[in-house]
């Protein structure tokens, strides 16, 4: 809704005077700030300006000796920084313009050298080097053009990563580190709130448009593939699934730590402590129980559907919330059935079942607002 | 300080890249190498050639391309310049033990060096759509067992010299 339709609707309330709905309107008008749209068409005017710079060099670039073609580059690099730089303390259009040029002039030069030494390149470590050359700059922006562009970056390298090195010795380890990622980026979304907060924000948009979107598919059929145990033999998966766990915890604590008090902290780091004594004594105990297979389709589920129930909380989307957090619950009580069946085969055992099914239940009806509040806060 | 920091970082970091490459390149002793072509059929294929090297037969190879192995060579009698394969073993053992060697992995029962891949003009292309029978590649090895590919030669000539004798001559 806009910022008149709202002032309209308060006004007819009475919540606030005609003038003051007046004076608001004129003040959002004069500190408007510029669309995603502007920012959209320069990164577009950006792109094409640079694409015509490379086809003028193109054309003649023959007749140029490897020397003068890196000279060439090196005093237009320079020319850029200095222009960017001069332009830093600017804000607007035209300055976060410059600081996505000058990034994408980065990655031209990237490949121009590695065209002039012969290097083999597998793709993606071009775009590791190229990310970590412009993690700095990521600090300075105000628009988030940068900051998409680079974690878009990051997306593709580590996808092209994933493709490249992906074999039956490494595909765990591929597997594990590639669903960590968008913890990683909420985390440090949180990490570096007020400090950079075109990164942050940027951060934790591509952090849940990860988990909402690929992962949730990913998830559902990892959770397929797992219990029909097709994976090859040769997955060594180890201890890996941990990773994403310390992941999601990660970005948990973050982002508490946004209000940062010695109490939480304390309550914290128990949390931590109590979370991976959990983990580590339970893991092997499945892996031996259960096999590789299910817990690597098992944990994926779950991080992607709590993933989505996050973004559900967030967005104020209270069904979708427990929509999500049903099929966790379903989820939790399946791979309880798969752990320990044996146990429904005895009137003990499933008294016993049925007790953790109804203490599942109270807990989360009992602690159901208080995770919704704090899911919605995180995001 | 902080925006002239964020500026300069990447300015720092191409110019030292390319201050390595250059060094590897200009140092190292040169030697000459025969190769093979062979088509991949890239996905992001460009204007470049890609090839083995053949110096090293296939037995010697196993498939462990996450790990690094070095492959142990010997100059020719006749001529010091050119290299011949002898072994692939583990670079602590090639190190003390090979007169020569270049550090890589095995995929495919090939050594793979990472200088496999040679760039050529758009306006050269059509002379070159596969290596020419009889290349070698010329390559500097640095006692570290680094290799870097210089140039590639087709008999006495580079290899651009001979795709443009190759198109005066359609």
């Amino acid at each position: 809704m806009s910022s008149n339709k709202f002032l309209k609707r308060w006004h007819s309330a009475g919540l606030i005077s005609a003038e003051q709905a007046r004076r608001i309107e004129e003040y959002e008008q004069e500190h408007a700030s510029a669309s995603w749209v502007l920012y959209g068409l320069t990164g577009l005017g950006v792109l094409v300006v640079l694409v015509g710079v490379i086809s003028i060099i193109a054309a003649n670039w023959m007749v140029l000796a490897d020397g003068v073609k890196l000279v060439l580059y090196g005093v237009s690099l320079l020319a850029l920084a200095a222009v960017t730089f001069i332009r830093l303390s600017t804000p607007g259009v035209v300055r976060e313009a410059l600081l996505c040029a000058f990034g994408l002039y980065i990655l031209a030069g990237i490949g121009l050298i590695g065209q002039l030494y012969h290097l083999e390149s597998d793709g993606y470590t071009a775009l590791f080097f190229w990310l970590a050359l412009l993690l700095p700059m990521q600090f300075l922006t105000e628009s988030r053009l940068l900051n998409n562009l680079w974690f878009l970056g990051l997306f593709i390298a580590v996808s092209l990563w994933n493709v490249e090195s992906f074999a039956d010795d490494t595909a765990a380890r591929n597997v594990f580190i590639t669903v960590s990622l968008p913890y990683l980026f909420i985390g440090l979304g949180y990490c570096f709130g007020s400090r950079a907060e075109a990164f942050s924000i940027a951060a934790r948009i591509w952090g849940f448009a990860v988990l909402l979107l690929p992962f949730a598919i990913g998830g559902n059929i990892a959770w397929s593939v797992g219990n029909r145990g097709i994976l090859p033999e040769s997955w060594q998966v180890g201890l890996w699934p941990l990773l994403p766990l310390f992941g999601v915890l990660f970005a948990a604590i973050m982002a508490q730590a946004r209000d940062f008090k010695r109490s939480t902290l304390i309550t914290g780091a128990i949390y931590t402590v109590l979370v991976t004594s959990f983990l580590i004594s339970v893991l092997p105990l499945m892996l031996r129980l259960q096999g590789e297979y299910s817990l690597v389709g098992c944990v994926l589920f779950i991080i992607a559907w709590g993933g989505a129930a996050a973004v559900a909380a967030g967005m104020d989307r209270k069904r979708l919330f427990d929509c999500a957090a049903l099929v966790i619950g379903i989820r939790f009580i399946v791979v309880y059935f798969q752990v320990f069946g044996s146990l429904a085969a005895t009137g003990l055992g499933l008294i016993l079942s049925g007790g953790v099914i109804l203490g599942s239940a109270y807990v989360w009806f009992r602690f159901r607002g208080r995770v919704a509040k704090a899911f919605k806060d995180a995001v | 300080m902080k925006k002239v920091l964020a500026i300069s970082f990447p300015l720092i970091g191409l110019f030292l890249w390319t201050l390595s490459l250059e060094f590897k390149q200009s140092s190292g002793k040169e030697y000459q190498v025969s190769i093979e072509g062979y088509d991949p059929r890239d996905l992001l294929s460009g204007h470049y050639l890609r090839f083995r090297l053949t110096f090293i037969p296939k037995s010697e190879c196993r498939d462990n391309h996450s790990e690094q192995v070095c492959a142990c060579f010997a100059s020719t009698k006749e001529n010091p310049n050119i290299l011949e394969g002898i072994e692939v073993k583990s670079c602590v053992s090639a190190a003390t033990m090979c007169p020569v060697f270049i550090e890589g992995t095995c995929s495919a029962g090939r050594f793979l060096a990472g200088i496999e891949r040679y760039y050529i003009p758009e306006a050269l292309a059509p002379a070159l759509s596969t290596i020419p029978d009889g290349a070698t590649a010329i390559v500097g090895v640095s006692g570290q067992g680094s290799a870097v590919l210089k140039d590639l030669r087709v008999g006495p000539e580079s290899i651009e010299e001979y795709a443009r004798k190759q198109l005066e001559q359609r």
